[in-house]
């Protein structure tokens, strides 16, 4: 199942490398601040056309760069109602601990499960390739998470059942 | 061709700058001081000697210029101010530049001479310096007009009259910069002709992306700049004052990278032939002119020179 997503994450790695050509860039609206303009979006000259890499209808990618920073959004894969619960309960775990990972945002942009903000700083403090793989790699185990989640609910629920519908045999 | 030489001194380094001997160098890292190393020959770098700290700024030191004939540093930063230093009896002291911005300071350059220097900000702004001998400071004027976003960098004519900026406006623009009683009059007339105006803005070419650097060649008949949308681009034909290559322009010859290449961020004009250029892909490019017919230059990507490091975004000096 991996390898047919291999031109999926092709593509996201050449655009994610574009989008991350990012430089310490001051505010121009606000003295002596220094902010990511993609998030405030107040000059139109600053902010680059985004890209949307999508693998089907349910898998999407947005990638929103600008001159100093860049925001990663991911729909992910939710195939049926209890992927949709677990890809929701587990986003949200992750997003609440994003200080933990820094480059992630604590909410997602509208219309998708996960958003990355990555800033220069970020870019400056850890090597450029090492932080596109990380949203590439966590990608590809965000999938495969969700998959053994699911698997294991539906074992569970199985032996579940099976323990209590024994007391009726 | 490998490095020569390379050594972590610090985590970041934003800009640099050499003496006129080469046996110093400035440096700005993300603290907001500037360091000067002794850069000895024989020592390997790692072992280079911290002469001094130059304390003034409280935001990040975005570039750093030492004139080669004064020996004077010019250091402008995030937090609006800039600061020329001198040295006197071993030790470097700021003087104050009154610069009028409202916004940080991005670039900061000597120009040839050494009596001007000129400062881009995110004022939308440009700034050139010159000094006052009454007052013992240095004052600016501004170029105000034109720009209408923050001006990147910028780079100076060898007539001493001219700079280029760079803007995130997608626009790369020559401007006249001649002070009255800085510059001698004869050469003003003889670079732009009589009647020229201080900020006058000669040109603009659009690209398609943020220009990110510009460059003249030494003698000053070709500029070149380098876009976000991985190209080079080059004006050849300069030859003369001013005001008479501005108004007929030939057409600008675009040089794109070779494929999945990323943009370049700073260049230098090696002689009237060859620019090397670097960026994200952290390692510099070469490109060399080659004269066709008559004297119409083209200019090709030559060479990627060796083996980038494990560093992150690559930056201008």
């Amino acid at each position: 199942m991996a390898t047919s997503k291999q031109p999926y994450y092709d593509q996201m790695r050449k655009a994610l490398n574009l989008a991350l050509c990012i430089q310490n860039f001051p505010c121009q609206m606000v003295e002596r601040h220094n902010k990511p303009e993609i998030e405030f979006k107040d000059s139109p000259e600053l902010i680059l056309n985004p890209v949307l890499i999508t693998r089907n209808e349910n898998e999407r990618c947005l990638i929103e760069g600008s001159i100093n920073s860049a925001r990663i959004n991911i729909r992910v894969k939710q195939a049926d109602e209890l992927e949709e619960i677990l890809c929701r309960q587990f986003m949200r775990f992750l997003a609440q601990r994003a200080e933990a990972f820094q480059v992630l945002r604590r909410v997602p942009v509208e219309g998708y499960d996960i958003s990355f903000l990555v800033t220069h700083a970020h870019v400056e403090d850890m090597i450029k390739s090492k932080v596109v793989e990380f949203i590439v790699q966590f990608m590809e185990d965000i999938d495969r998470e969700i998959n053994e989640q699911k698997l294991s609910v539906s074992s569970r629920g199985r032996v579940v059942a099976t323990d209590y519908l024994k007391q009726f045999l | 061709m490998a490095a020569i030489s390379a050594s972590r001194v610090s985590r970041t380094i934003i800009a640099h700058a050499w003496n006129k001997s080469c046996t110093q160098v400035a440096i700005s890292t993300n603290e907001n001081e500037v360091y000067i190393y002794e850069a000895s020959q024989d020592a390997h770098v790692s072992n280079w000697k911290l002469l001094h700290k130059l304390r003034e700024h409280d935001q990040h030191v975005s570039s750093v210029d030492w004139a080669p004939e004064s020996n004077l540093i010019v250091t402008c930063s995030h937090d609006r101010n800039a600061y020329v230093w001198s040295e006197c009896n071993d030790a470097w002291q700021p003087n104050l530049v009154i610069l009028r911005l409202n916004r940080a300071a991005l670039m900061a350059r000597w120009s040839p001479v050494g009596n001007k220097f000129a400062i881009t900000s995110s004022a939308k702004s440009v700034c050139i310096c010159y000094h006052e001998g009454e007052n013992n400071w240095w004052v600016s004027k501004l170029i105000k007009r034109k720009h209408d976003s923050t001006v990147l960098s910028v780079s100076w004519h060898p007539s001493n009259v001219l700079i280029v900026t760079t803007c995130s406006d997608f626009k790369c623009r020559v401007f006249t910069t001649q002070v009255k009683g800085v510059d001698d009059e004869t050469s003003v007339v003889a670079w732009l002709g009589a009647n020229a105006k201080f900020g006058e803005c000669l040109f603009e070419i659009f690209a398609d992306g943020w220009i990110h650097t510009a460059a003249w060649s030494p003698s000053g008949t070709s500029l070149a700049f380098t876009t976000h949308d991985c190209t080079v681009q080059f004006i050849d034909g300069l030859h003369g004052p001013a005001n008479t290559w501005a108004a007929n322009l030939e057409p600008v010859k675009s040089v794109a990278l070779p494929e999945g290449r990323l943009p370049l961020r700073d260049m230098l004009f090696l002689s009237d032939k060859m620019v090397v250029a670097a960026g994200y892909d952290c390692t510099p490019f070469l490109f060399e002119a080659s004269t066709l017919k008559d004297t119409f230059r083209s200019w090709s990507f030559k060479a990627e020179l060796g083996g980038g490091g494990g560093g992150g975004g690559g930056g201008g000096g």
